[in-house]
């Protein structure tokens, strides 16, 4: 599953209705990739508020960069227990950088798996990649206003997920939900994505909630603001501004 | 400016063959302070303001002194500026600067890093192996490319000891401590008295004096390293001159007699320790470091190949009769040896973690024939959306020094729980138990419970 803070492309929109009708899954695919990695690279403010059932809520505040695919950085603001905490994904290598342990420190594949920082997504979730790079498509419905996508693994893919599902919007090929399976079918977390805005030439959601369904937990992300083609390079994405206070 | 802190209270209970012993507790105030002046600058500190249950009275006048009966202390954790892209910030070449007290944090094993001879250890709670104080020096990065590699060069002027914790000093045997190697009282006797049953009288703390390195030039420590990524792993080769941060006997000023012995005690002689000194041995460290992941699973590996300074400690006894005899131990050998660490992690999925180390050499073992072997296994797990953390970590020694074999362990569950954003409580008991000789053995007496509740803000 790849969500996105990013900003998302309206051009040719009208076209792209018009010719929908001609899709199959893959190119209905390849144009959420399309639209959902428009812009060059962002900059997101980013409030992640956290509930279980019981009605305990925590929040947490950050910043999100990214760049492409494959280059994210996202830097915690508050609580202030981890205010400081920096997570790096560039070129399929990921750090953590802990402020009190002043140490950088790459992060095992293992992890990928695991909830980040509490929240209902795990560190793979929050990779950066291509839909179409980790996922295909299976099989495609539709109704009135959107493709119904169910998308598994590429074979050579580890994923915790034995199924996506995913509806995207025919009006501009952005998605609006996800639907998160566990390899033995059960529904486990479901995504999604509401409050879609232009910022600039790009349309992004600015709140999205995610549910963990086993665990009865949700996260919701609000998009304090966003920042589309600031011109970001590659070498931002680094570890010498990881660890930059 | 931005300004964040904690305000935290932590109570220790100590334990001792099932009864406590001993309350100690400390209350601190940490401020944290940011600022950026400029887009390439920054600047931190960390202020600590901390008090301890230890009253200072000693006289009737002292109970009018607040700072006597109940004392605090304001510490400067780090206190650092950053200048990024300093002279140098281009594409290919990019200089950053770190000036100021500061906490190095070299290697890349958990919690021990024998390459980092630079970071004083703090000591203040013994069983935190991983804690350092910052020391002052000046720190400058090179990245090359895009981050092809890095080289790092550091200076510090002033050699920082190592804070030892009040625990091992509270009532024991000062010269049976784990933070400092144990010299043989028999050594100091002449040959003449060799037959003699020897009774070393317990010295006071005043008798124990250290002696830390000057300003001058010579003193200076420094190092540097180079790091790089390549294979799926981090890579880091690094060279530090500095000292051990705790310290070694170098003379021994002592007075033997009958004095001390007990009543009706045939060939008894009690020697009385009237001064220790303790210096801070030099040592040079090459280091060779990695961390990457195999499989999913995280691995990680430090060497250091430490050569020692050599000391000598040089006993002086005043014997009756006899008059002053003079005697040499060999404290730290001239010898190069071998520390390291080997270690791996893997979660689970449902966010199991598991950690397992192998640690070559105690941090306080300084000298390479008595370099003893721990194995160190940690279970981590959070739930409640990492609210409530449970953490059992076990520990393994085995001292195969001096011919013997010889066994230790270590346990300590610590249950942290979040209520509520930027609030903590922490409940941990921690025990260990030893066969003679071994390093544990000595921790015995830091058994504790402890309880810590901590404020973000």
């Amino acid at each position: 599953m790849r969500f996105r803070t990013g900003c998302v492309v309206l051009a040719w929109l009208w076209l792209e209705a018009g010719l929908a009708w001609a899709l199959t899954p893959q190119e209905v695919l390849s144009k959420v990739d399309e639209t959902e990695y428009g812009a060059k690279d962002s900059l997101a403010v980013v409030t992640m508020e956290l509930e279980d059932s019981g009605g305990t809520k925590s929040t947490r505040k950050m910043k999100m960069y990214q760049m492409g695919t494959g280059y994210r950085m996202i830097k915690f603001l508050a609580p202030a227990d981890v205010k400081g905490m920096a997570f790096l994904d560039a070129e399929e290598k990921m750090y953590v950088y802990m402020p009190a342990m002043h140490k950088i420190r790459r992060i095992a594949g293992s992890v990928k798996n695991d909830s980040f920082a509490g929240t209902d997504f795990s560190y793979d979730d929050l990779s950066s990649d291509r839909f179409s790079d980790r996922l295909q498509p299976s099989k495609m419905t539709e109704d009135a206003e959107h493709y119904v996508l169910e998308l598994v693994p590429k074979p050579d893919i580890d994923s915790e997920y034995g199924k996506t599902k995913m509806w995207v919007r025919k009006k501009d090929f952005l998605f609006d939900r996800l639907e998160f399976y566990d390899k033995r079918g059960a529904k486990w977390k479901v995504l999604d994505r509401r409050d879609f805005r232009q910022v600039g030439k790009y349309v992004q959601s600015f709140h999205l909630d995610m549910h963990d369904l086993k665990r009865n937990h949700w996260t919701r992300n609000i998009v304090e603001s966003i920042e589309c083609d600031k011109g970001l390079e590659k070498r931002f994405f680094s570890k010498r501004q990881l660890k930059r206070q | 400016m931005e300004l964040n802190g904690a305000i935290a209270t932590e109570n220790y209970l100590g334990v001792r063959e099932g009864e406590f012993y001993n309350f100690r507790n400390a209350n601190l105030v940490q401020l944290k302070l940011g600022a950026h002046p400029a887009e390439e600058v920054a600047a931190f500190a960390n202020l600590e303001l901390r008090n301890t249950n230890f009253t200072g009275i000693q006289t009737v006048d002292d109970l009018w002194d607040r700072g006597s009966l109940d004392p605090i202390s304001w510490r400067i954790n780090e206190a650092y500026v950053d200048l990024y892209g300093f002279l140098l910030n281009g594409e290919l070449f990019a200089l950053d600067l770190r000036a100021g007290k500061q906490v190095l944090g070299w290697g890349e094993g958990d919690g021990f890093n024998p390459s980092n001879p630079l970071d004083p250890f703090n000591l203040e709670n013994p069983l935190d192996f991983k804690a350092r104080i910052g020391n002052v020096g000046l720190k400058a990065t090179l990245t090359v490319g895009e981050e092809w590699f890095s080289v790092e060069g550091v200076v510090i002027p002033r050699f920082l000891p190592a804070v030892v914790p009040v625990d091992l000093f509270i009532g024991d045997d000062l010269l049976n401590n784990p933070l400092m190697p144990s010299f043989d009282p028999a050594g100091m006797l002449p040959p003449e008295l060799a037959g003699l049953d020897l009774l070393v009288l317990q010295p006071g703390y005043e008798a124990l004096l250290t002696d830390t390195p000057g300003a001058e030039l010579a003193n200076v420590m420094g190092g540097a390293r180079v790091r790089w990524a390549i294979a799926g792993f981090d890579w880091t080769v690094s060279y530090a001159h500095g000292r051990q941060s705790l310290p070694v006997p170098k003379t021994v000023h002592a007075t033997a007699g009958v004095d001390g012995c007990p009543e009706g005690a045939e060939n008894c002689l009690a020697v009385a320790l009237d001064e220790i000194r303790l210096i801070y041995p030099e040592i040079e460290v090459l280091g060779f470091d990695l961390r990457g992941d195999l499989g999913g699973v995280g691995l990680w590996g430090e060497v250091a190949v430490v050569f020692p300074r050599a000391v000598d400690t040089e006993i002086v006894t005043g014997v009756p009769l006899l008059g002053e005899m003079r005697a040499e131990l060999v404290a730290i050998e001239e010898e190069p040896f071998t520390k390291w660490v080997l270690g791996a992690e893997y979660t689970f999925p449902g966010g199991y973690y598991f950690n397992l180390q192998w640690v070559h050499g105690f941090f306080a073992e300084m000298t390479g024939h008595k370099l003893h072997d721990y194995l160190f296994f940690i279970f981590r797990k959070s739930i409640l959306a990492d609210r409530l953390k449970f953490e059992l970590a076990l520990g393994g020694e085995l001292d195969t020094t001096l011919g013997r074999r010889s066994l230790g362990g270590l346990g300590n569950l610590l249950i942290t729980y979040k209520p509520f954003d930027g609030s903590e409580v922490a409940l941990g008991y921690v025990m260990a138990r030893g066969e003679d000789g071994t390093t544990l053995e000595m921790f015995e007496k830091l058994d504790q419970v402890y309880l810590r509740f901590r404020a973000d803000f």
